[in-house]
Parts: structure tokens; sequence; C-alpha cells
């Protein structure tokens, strides 16, 4: 149930998130940050059940960070992609079974570039410049490639946000009154409630 | 789910001219009826004679994709020379037999040229290897793909004409499954270069 979407810009990328968790009919919060740091320039935005959006998001942290403790080198975008990708590709024939959970992985590389990518429970992967998580898909493709063109500004970025979460809020059955959007540019990780 | 092979979509085909081999494959990755991207190409370059198209689950398409980098790399550390594309038809072969009671979801074509002469194998997911036929085809759309190859398809053909013919046959193929298409990308090899032409197909 789930929202998470996000949008590759120019010089940016935005992840969003609804901030609710559930409980059958109880809504327990509505300000869950869903979307995790990994570091200063990436971020996770991960859908799925608390207990696997939790325990894989940490792995993935921890992980992440041990590479860079080890080699003593950050991974770029692309890197951190096939990696997060491989985590979830060796669990799918393991004894525990798929980590339940699908994510958004975005990011600014050192040199500018920025970059998103689509991670699904089996490890698929692919590289996106928009896309959506879990029933967000069927409500905001559209438009978001309506609204969409190439090297978009942070501004043209964030109404596009609001635009989207103005659409879930209008048509989805499901309540969902507060979104954590997350920014990525060179600078850093801007966050903020909508 | 209607079927682990056609969750993600997508179809490739092989074919064989005069010293020359052909691989075309789409561009769309989707969930079931939901579109995901649509350039998402299937057909990798392993080595400078040898092309491998992989259709199928999305995730083992990686991971598959991953393992024979690995095997053809190590491989030229340790012998310290090319791998033959017979050699390396075989090698799928047996990587996809050594999963065969946890397959990986992928139906693969290799395609190369052999001392000028061209290579084509098709195998199942259990690495059943079909290397007897001129052209190969694989994915959601394969069966569409077979009659535009039956039909356009005759030995011998130049590199130009190949292409011409392989791309035809994709797109008439794509076009009438609901699973593959947004586009088209044919790869042509010939013992002087590898040349890459992306098609358009209707844009459904």
């Amino acid at each position: 149930m789930d929202s998470i979407f996000g949008l590759q810009g120019g010089d940016f990328v935005i992840v969003a998130c609804d901030g609710s968790i559930a409980h059958s009919i109880l809504k327990i919060k509505e300000t869950e940050d869903k979307i995790l740091k990994l570091d200063d320039h990436k971020i996770f935005g991960i859908s799925g059940e608390g207990a696997d959006r939790n325990s894989f998001g940490e792995l993935v942290h921890k992980n992440h960070s041990l590479i860079r403790y080890k080699t003593g080198a950050y991974m770029n975008l692309k890197e951190t992609a096939h990696f997060v990708r491989s985590m979830y590709a060796q669990a799918i024939r393991s004894r525990d079974g798929p980590h339940q959970c699908n994510g958004l992985l975005g990011g600014v590389d050192s040199d500018g570039t920025p970059s998103l990518y689509w991670l699904d429970y089996l490890g698929s992967l692919q590289k996106i410049t928009r896309g959506a998580q879990g029933y967000a898909n069927y409500f905001l493709l559209g438009l978001l490639d309506n609204q969409y063109k190439p090297n978009l500004t942070k501004e043209e970025g964030i109404e596009i946000i609001k635009k989207c979460i103005k659409e879930l809020q209008t048509r989805f059955l499901i309540a969902q009154n507060k979104f954590i959007v997350k920014i990525v540019t060179k600078q850093g990780i801007e966050a903020f409630t909508l | 789910m209607s079927g682990i092979f056609e969750y993600n979509g997508g179809s490739i085909v092989g074919m064989k001219g005069k010293n020359c081999i052909a691989m075309a494959c789409d561009r769309r990755f989707g969930q079931q009826m939901s579109t995901i991207t649509t350039n998402y190409q299937k057909v990798f370059k392993i080595q400078d004679n040898i092309l491998l198209a992989l259709s199928g689950l999305n995730t083992d398409i990686h991971t598959f994709y991953a393992l024979m980098e690995k095997e053809i790399n190590l491989y030229n550390l340790k012998e310290n020379r090319k791998m033959k594309p017979t050699t390396f038809a075989n090698l799928v072969a047996s990587a996809l037999y050594e999963r065969r009671f946890g397959p990986f979801f992928v139906t693969p074509i290799v395609a190369g040229l052999e001392n000028g002469k061209p290579i084509l194998a098709t195998y199942d997911s259990i690495g059943c290897k079909s290397d007897l036929d001129d052209f190969q085809v694989g994915g959601t759309g394969g069966n569409y793909i077979y009659g535009a190859c039956e039909a356009f398809f005759k030995p011998d053909m130049s590199p130009e004409e190949l292409e011409e013919v392989i791309g035809q046959s994709l797109v008439s193929g794509c076009d009438r499954d609901a699973l593959s298409g947004w586009g088209g990308v044919v790869y042509v090899l010939t013992e002087q270069k590898l040349t890459v032409k992306i098609l358009k197909t209707k844009q459904t």
C-alpha cells in the first residue's frame, strides 16, 4: 500500500514516499520516513511491510558502509544499484526467501550526474528517469510521463511531485495525507514534508 | 502470476547469414500489464565475436549475464586467449544445467562468428542446446516472430539483407505481442564490425 515515486532532473533526484503505517484498518502513524539515507548523496526509498523494509534497509545501509570501510572508496550510484540488486537476487533462492520490499534508489555522483534506479524484490534493476513502486504506478506513471522533460530544474521537479501527491490524494482509495520528499543535489540531501 | 517467463515480457531473435550473424531484441521491461521502461536491451556483447541475447525474468537476465561475463573474463585470464563461440555455446548449456532443479528463468540465444563461420544456438531454461536451424527466437513474442522469420528468411544473406529481414521479423512479431515492443534493437556482426540499429515498433 506504500506509495514511493521519484524523478530525475538535470542535476538532482527526488524520491517521495507516503508517511503512513497501517495495521489492518488502523493508521498507526502518518509521518514515517521510508526513504533511507545511504550516505550524503544517496537515498533509497523502500516500499513493503514495515519489518521487511526496516531489516532490508538496515542490511543495505550497513553493507554499503562496510564496503566503504573495507575498500576506502565510496561506491557511485551505478555500483550501489548493482550491489543492492545482487542482495535481492541472492535472497530469492535462499532459505529465507526474497526480501519482500521494492525500492527506488536515487542520488548524485561526485561529478554531479544524477541517476535513479528502479529495483524490485526479485532483483530486477532498471535505470529510470521517472517511476513509482506499488499502487502509485497505476496513478502516477501517466502523469509523470506527461509532465517530465529532460533537464528539469529543481523547482519544476518539486511542482511535478506536488501534482503527483494531489493525484494520489484525489484518486487513491487509501487516504495518504502526509508525504516525505527528499531531494539529492550535488550539495547534499534536503528533506521536507508535503 | 500467469507464468514466470511472461512476468517481465520481451522477445529476442537470432539469424545466420553469409559469414555474418544478426540478433535483435525489443526494448520493453514491464511488470505483467504495466510497462516500467522502454529502453531495456536484452542483447549483450560477450566478446568481439560473440553476442548473447537473453529473454525472460529481468533479475535472472542480470544474474545470468553477470555469470557469463565472469566466466569469460576468468577464461581469458587463465588461458590467455579468447573463447571460441562454440565453446561459449557449450558453456551456456552447462551453466544452465548446473541449476537443473532451481533454474534461471531465461531463454538464451548465443550467436557468434568462428573463423568467419556463423554459429547460432538456443536453449531452454535448463540448458538443452539446439544449434540446428538458421534462425532462433525466444521470449513472449517468439511464436509470432517464427512466422515472420519463416516467410522472410533465406540462407546466405548479406549483412544488409540480414539486418532488413531480422528487423522486419522482430517488428512484425512484437507488434502482435502485448508484452513485447516499445522499439527494437538490431545487432549485425561481421568479421569486420558490429553495427547496432534502433527500430521503431508500434508504440503500445
